[in-house]
């Protein structure tokens, strides 16, 4: 089990870091490829993966917990192109915890300085697609910049998503409400949206769409989907505060 | 809405979609795409609006064209999840998601006609939201067919 337990490392390297199932399964099979086994066959859940094979008339199962899902696309891209060099013989599998520490060792590409405009320029520009007028534009950079300030340092801590989006969320739009209460904008639903627009789950969204119409996946996605609009919830309760304090 | 109004959200949309695709940590050489594509959905979107289209065709419909724009402008080819979640991300219904769950949390506190106008809020909001969302796959599902049809391969995905 060997070669399947290695697949299974690389394979959620992709899961864990903001991947698609179908990416991770690709993954998973390229590495088997590399390892020239067959037979095998994996079962993904958002929370979990068990992969089962069959030698010499006995069947074997691993389960794996997936652990908890981040962001480092770096790190899913690279894990997925260390798959298609496995499969094409490029690299040796005995190489391949080595290769293995070296992905999950990558950076973000990005500084927090970096994230941290991203998300108020991000926030400026989905301000203006609501129709919302320069103020909103000013109050949702200033309060998403800031938040995003925040969002890094609890990650850091290693916080669960669900209280770094509400804490991160509620400072937002605490903000944008001020900001709106001094009468900066006229726009308030456009301000007060576009300011936690950094923290909608767009990934776990999308990936779950990508999922479900590849009618392998229809779990995993439905997961993806609910896990999203949780945190649509926790972003709306943010906003709803807000709106109660500065009203 | 004229032409230059579609241009401008447009370009506010691409430019939302090139920030997302940093906040997601796209490696750089994805940035590009990404905002590429936030622009042609959106102005793919409000140009079928404008020919008489109704908001969820035309929601299918750039869905569809940023799938084949996501394929056809990066690096081998392959489907790029962040270029495909930023690109599309301007065609969610993320203010009616928002104001739907807003208006959910007030009809458990209101009364007489202050109820109704809620609850017909909600309802509102919440068809929205299932049909733009039903769009998104339904173009993401007809954009990834065409891709292999053309392809006649496997359709890879990229980050």
């Amino acid at each position: 089990m060997q070669a399947v337990e290695r697949a299974l490392d690389v394979a959620l390297i992709v899961m864990q870091n903001g991947g698609s199932t179908v990416m991770a399964d690709r993954t998973f099979k390229n590495i088997l490829k590399g390892y020239k086994k067959d037979g095998v066959s994996a079962a993904w859940r958002i929370d979990f993966v068990a992969a089962s094979s069959t030698a010499k008339g006995r069947s074997e199962t691993v389960l794996r917990s997936v652990g908890p899902i981040g962001v480092n696309l770096v790190r899913a891209s690279e894990a997925a192109a260390l798959g298609e060099r496995v499969a094409k013989g490029e690299v040796d599998t005995a190489a391949l915890v080595s290769e293995v520490e070296r992905v999950k060792a990558l950076a973000p590409p990005y500084n927090h300085w970096v994230m941290m405009a991203a998300a108020a320029c991000t926030a400026a520009f989905f301000s203006q697609i609501p129709g919302g007028d320069w103020g909103a534009l000013g109050i949702a950079s200033v309060a998403a910049g800031i938040g995003q300030f925040l969002r890094t340092l609890l990650q850091a801590r290693k916080l669960a998503v669900a209280p770094v989006t509400l804490v991160c969320g509620v400072l937002s739009t605490c903000i944008a409400g001020f900001g709106l209460r001094l009468g900066l904008s006229q726009t308030a639903p456009a301000a007060l949206i576009a300011s936690v627009i950094y923290m909608v789950p767009g990934l776990p969204l999308i990936n779950g769409f990508v999922d479900m119409v590849s009618h392998q996946y229809l779990f995993v996605g439905l997961e993806r989907i609910a896990n999203a609009a949780f945190l649509f919830l926790v972003l709306a309760i943010a906003i709803a505060l807000a709106v109660a304090v500065f009203k | 809405m004229d032409i230059l109004t579609i241009l401008l959200n447009s370009l506010w949309a691409g430019l939302f979609a090139g920030g997302f695709g940093i906040l997601f940590t796209a490696p750089p050489r994805y940035i590009a795409p990404a905002f590429l594509c936030g622009f042609a959905g959106r102005f793919a979107r409000d140009v079928f609006m404008r020919w008489g289209m109704s908001q969820n065709w035309s929601t299918a419909a750039a869905v569809v064209a940023v799938v084949l724009i996501a394929v056809a402008i990066t690096r081998r080819h392959v489907v790029s999840p962040v270029v495909l979640v930023s690109g599309v991300l301007p065609l969610g219904a993320a203010v009616a998601m928002f104001n739907a769950i807003i208006e959910l949390m007030k009809v458990s506190s209101l009364n007489g006609e202050a109820l109704s106008g809620a609850s017909v809020a909600l309802s509102a909001n919440i068809g929205k939201v299932f049909t733009t969302s039903l769009a998104i796959a339904l173009g993401l599902a007809a954009g990834m067919a065409i891709v292999r049809l053309f392809r006649r391969e496997e359709v890879r995905e990229g980050v």
